[in-house]
């Protein structure tokens, strides 16, 4: 035992000092200056901060206890405690207690590895060089640390404020603050989101129609735009630039004007594209009042904006495709489809896939397309508080700015960041355009 | 070299992709026509119904 311990005794011993208060370690280890400065640290924090932390953290445990108090008039006797003002303040001492228990941790450490020196019967440094030593070892975490603390609070901390929010009441008309208080409640929007028959066939649905949306979206854009690059790359086109400027304008134009206009052109009365239908004797169609109509038209609009940046992507591509690779195949005799199917397509596909496994990500939350157009409609009376065009993101757009539903929005936000993150993780893992590898199959 | 000479079947495809790349202008162009007169008319409550009316 006393072997075991004769090797790192002055690590131990400094790093248990530190342990049970910061910079003790330190200044066992006779770094005055860096143990007091740990020490203060320590006893500005128990001094100042402790109070709040704890008050921080039972507002965060018990979403506050009083409740607002009014008069028979309705006016306000006493104010009463903001639950949500009380969790992000809990979150806030949380992140920022964490923050300290890295710092403790740091203290710890330095003062194990600084015993450890004493060990092997080295000086150890006094504080000017400690500073040039941490200035010279750990440059790269000094200059990462602001913006990982400014990320910890503009990330972090409203990540944890909306997944927490999915354990609470906190939804209209009865839990919204500061009339009234908002309670844990656990798994239970989870479960109400399965269990209730009007909850579970919304989700259902939209999530079924938020699936195929995002695939016909990322599809059709992408083999439209496919189609155009290769129209544009044969050799009988003129003008190609003049073409290809022009193929580009949906993508010049700012999209909410362009879906505005597209609302009005397939309005159902008065719409010029109904007016077209009609007077070429064909009935008009219900583009709102249809689900099917609506979604299709959706798809429709969607290729208008979408296929331009496929199109100019792929003209890149098809243009670095090196021509002797078509050379050689037409010698062996391949046509024009075997051509494209075995030198064109492969050489897209893994220049492309990353970007259409994003570009599905993205389709899966596009708010705008959906919203701007349909606004989710037409109604679907079987669905709570969605339309038949709804996707998952438009719905909780509808559920917390509509009608006050903040806890079930966060269940179903919760799922769609399973789904995405899924697929980006995904995607940078198993695609192999990311990798440095031969993309022979 | 390949790509300059002309082959048989080019005046065809050339016909058939002009007819495409025409078509598909005149329905990239048409929708931002109604931007632009909707911009130009100044209305409120979004353009085409004044438009149309």
């Amino acid at each position: 035992m006393v072997v075991l311990l004769n090797g790192k005794v002055h690590a131990r011993a400094g790093a248990l000092l530190s342990l049970l208060f910061m910079g003790l370690g330190q200044i066992y280890n006779r770094q005055f200056v860096k143990g007091l400065l740990y020490a203060l640290l320590e006893l500005y924090v128990l001094f100042f901060w402790s109070k709040p932390f704890v008050e921080g953290m039972r507002g965060l445990i018990t979403l506050g206890d009083k409740v607002q108090q009014r008069s028979a008039r309705g006016t306000i006797i006493e104010q009463g405690d903001h639950s949500i003002i009380l969790m992000i303040t809990g979150i806030i001492f949380a992140l920022l207690f964490l923050l300290f228990i890295a710092v403790y941790a740091l203290n710890i450490r330095d003062a194990y590895k600084v015993g450890a020196m004493r060990d092997k019967g080295e000086k150890p440094r006094n504080f000017a060089a400690s500073i040039a030593h941490a200035w010279e070892q750990g440059f790269a975490y000094i200059l990462l640390t602001p913006s990982f603390v400014f990320a910890l609070f503009t990330i972090v901390l409203p990540l944890i404020f909306g997944i927490l929010i999915a354990f609470t009441n906190y939804s209209g008309p009865n839990h919204l603050p500061p009339k009234n208080l908002v309670d844990w409640v656990g798994f239970e929007t989870f479960t109400s989101l399965i269990q209730f028959r009007a909850w579970s066939n919304t989700f259902l649905g939209v999530l079924i129609w938020t699936i195929i949306w995002a695939l016909l979206a990322t599809f059709t854009t992408y083999f439209t735009g496919l189609f155009y690059a290769l129209l544009l790359n044969h050799r009988v086109v003129k003008f190609k630039k003049f073409w290809r400027t022009l193929l580009i304008l949906p993508w010049a134009v700012p999209g909410v004007i362009s879906l505005l206009i597209f609302r009005n052109m397939f309005n159902g009365e008065f719409g010029p594209i109904n007016q077209y239908l009609k007077m070429i004797g064909l009935q008009a169609i219900p583009w709102f009042s249809d689900p099917f109509w609506a979604k299709f038209a959706i798809v429709v609009v969607n290729i208008w904006f979408g296929f331009p940046y496929w199109m100019a992507l792929m003209s890149g591509v098809l243009t670095n495709i090196d021509k002797e690779l078509y050379e050689a195949a037409e010698i062996d005799g391949a046509g024009g489809f075997q051509r494209f199917r075995s030198i064109t397509l492969p050489l897209i596909l893994f220049s492309t896939a990353p970007l259409l496994i994003m570009s599905f990500a993205n389709n899966f939350n596009n708010f705008n397309m959906i919203y701007l157009f349909t606004s989710g409609g037409p109604a679907n009376p079987s669905y709570s508080y969605a339309g038949s065009t709804d996707i998952l993101i438009s719905w909780i757009y509808k559920l917390t700015l509509e009608q006050n539903k903040f806890n079930m929005a966060s269940v179903v936000s919760i799922f769609i960041f399973i789904v995405v993150a899924g697929f980006s993780i995904w995607n940078f893992r198993r695609t192999r355009a990311f990798k440095e590898e031969d993309m022979v199959a | 070299m390949m790509q300059s000479s002309t082959r048989p079947g080019d005046k065809l495809a050339a016909w058939v992709i002009y007819l495409i790349l025409i078509v598909t202008a005149i329905a990239v162009i048409y929708p931002l026509y109604w931007v632009v007169l909707g911009a130009l008319n100044g209305a409120d409550a979004g353009p085409l119904p004044r438009i149309v009316q």
